[in-house]
């Protein structure tokens, strides 16, 4: 069968957005954990084990946490107490929501119009923060193109490591992440559209959050969550 | 009981694999997670059926893919508040770019069961009959299926690519499912 230029077009769409797809590690290590609960409760459907995986999960964070397991270095101030935890040990507590978060966004000093930085503030209570934001970006009123989701890039993102942390997040503290234009492959290049406001989520059902901030629209990449101001960290296994 | 040695197996070298599938039918990173992670703790119980499939994966993606239907029946998305707006792409974009991204506009407005009938046709490169074991439908209506989803793909990015409305001071962004 031949394909249309059509066909072809959406297969190298999905091939695309299949990029940033999250990879598993956290996954595996969910089921195993409720897949365990399973063996030492027989009899029990799946959907009644929230309280059994919550204790599981409660115990291993605390456990992860005061183990030091975290291995990182942040490049955030010292004061965040946003914790980044590499190895995955167990889902760490309630994921976060938009609605409890301070959001600001700023441009990477010397960067202005390149590369800016979201910083999230807890103001609700504990809770885990996993992968990346969702960013979409507008020119004048206009949707922008879609950015795509990788770990790092020349001016931040998260090195030493094949995948995001997952970020626990006690009330109070800070986490970024960073958004940057494709600097090294468009080089000057006035062709790329000016974007004026970033809209950022959590989840695709989230309302967006509006941030006034100037950045240039080249193949831009959206980077993972790191605890801290900065958008970086460095991972030292 | 403990835990099957191909169950292990399966989730470590699958997981990743299921996600992209999920992720790809989801469009979202937390519910794909969640599609997988359900999708494998919902059949443990009973892996030696999927054990005893010809193929444990098509078994699976079949299961997560039903359920993710499923789902999407039963759950209504929040709705952000204020007025719909469809966001022109402006005419002096990069072809290329508005190319790419009308597409994917068009994708996402597509329904479920013809976004995942193009996923395993088109990603997955699967025959008719192999799409409709994975849909829990016949190889008629995966064709269908597709059929209808070229022909909304076609209406749709031709339509727009000459569509120059904008979007207004009061509007208020809504993403399009």
């Amino acid at each position: 069968m031949t394909r249309t230029d059509l066909e072809d077009a959406i297969a190298r769409d999905l091939r695309n957005q299949a990029a940033g797809a999250p990879t598993g590690e956290a996954v595996v290590v969910r089921v195993r954990a409720l897949t365990a609960a399973l063996q030492t409760a027989p009899g029990r459907r799946p959907g009644r084990l929230a309280p059994v995986f919550a204790a599981v999960a409660i115990v291993a964070v605390v456990l992860v946490v005061a183990g030091g397991v975290v291995g990182l270095r942040s490049d955030g101030p010292a004061a965040d107490q946003a914790i980044a935890i590499l190895s995955r040990p167990v889902v760490a507590g309630p994921a976060c929501v938009l609605t409890d978060m301070r959001v600001t966004a700023g441009s990477v000093p010397g960067h202005v119009g390149t590369g800016v930085i979201i910083v999230f503030r807890n103001a609700g209570v504990a809770c885990a923060l996993d992968s990346y934001p969702i960013v979409h970006f507008e020119v004048s009123g206009r949707d922008g193109p879609l950015p795509t989701y990788t770990l790092s890039g020349p001016l931040g993102g998260v090195t030493g490591t094949d995948h995001p942390p997952l970020v626990w997040m006690p009330p109070g503290t800070t986490v970024s992440a960073m958004v940057e234009s494709d600097i090294l492959h468009h080089p000057g290049d006035v062709s790329c559209a000016a974007g004026d406001h970033l809209l950022v989520s959590f989840i695709e059902a989230d309302r967006p959050v509006r941030l006034a901030v100037p950045i240039s629209l080249c193949d831009d990449e959206v980077h993972p969550f790191v605890p801290g101001t900065t958008g970086n960290l460095a991972a030292r296994k | 009981m403990g835990t099957p040695p191909d169950f292990v197996t399966f989730l470590e070298s699958r997981t990743d694999s299921l996600l992209v599938t999920a992720f790809l039918l989801t469009r979202d990173r937390h519910r794909a997670e969640e599609l997988v992670q359900d999708t494998l703790v919902a059949l443990y119980p009973k892996w030696h059926r999927v054990a005893r499939a010809d193929s444990a994966v098509a078994y699976v993606r079949r299961s997560m893919v039903n359920r993710f239907l499923n789902q999407r029946r039963r759950h209504v998305p929040p709705v952000v508040d204020g007025e719909a707006v469809e966001w022109a792409v402006p005419g002096d974009f990069d072809d290329r770019v508005a190319d790419r991204d009308r597409l994917r506009r068009a994708l996402d407005r597509l329904p479920d069961r013809q976004r995942a009938a193009l996923v395993l046709r088109y990603f997955h490169d699967l025959d008719d009959a192999s799409a409709a074991r994975a849909l829990g439908c016949r190889a008629g209506t995966v064709r269908s299926l597709v059929s209808r989803a070229l022909a909304t793909l076609r209406t749709d990015v031709t339509l727009r690519a000459g569509d120059t409305r904008t979007a207004t001071a009061g509007d208020t962004p809504r993403r399009i499912r």
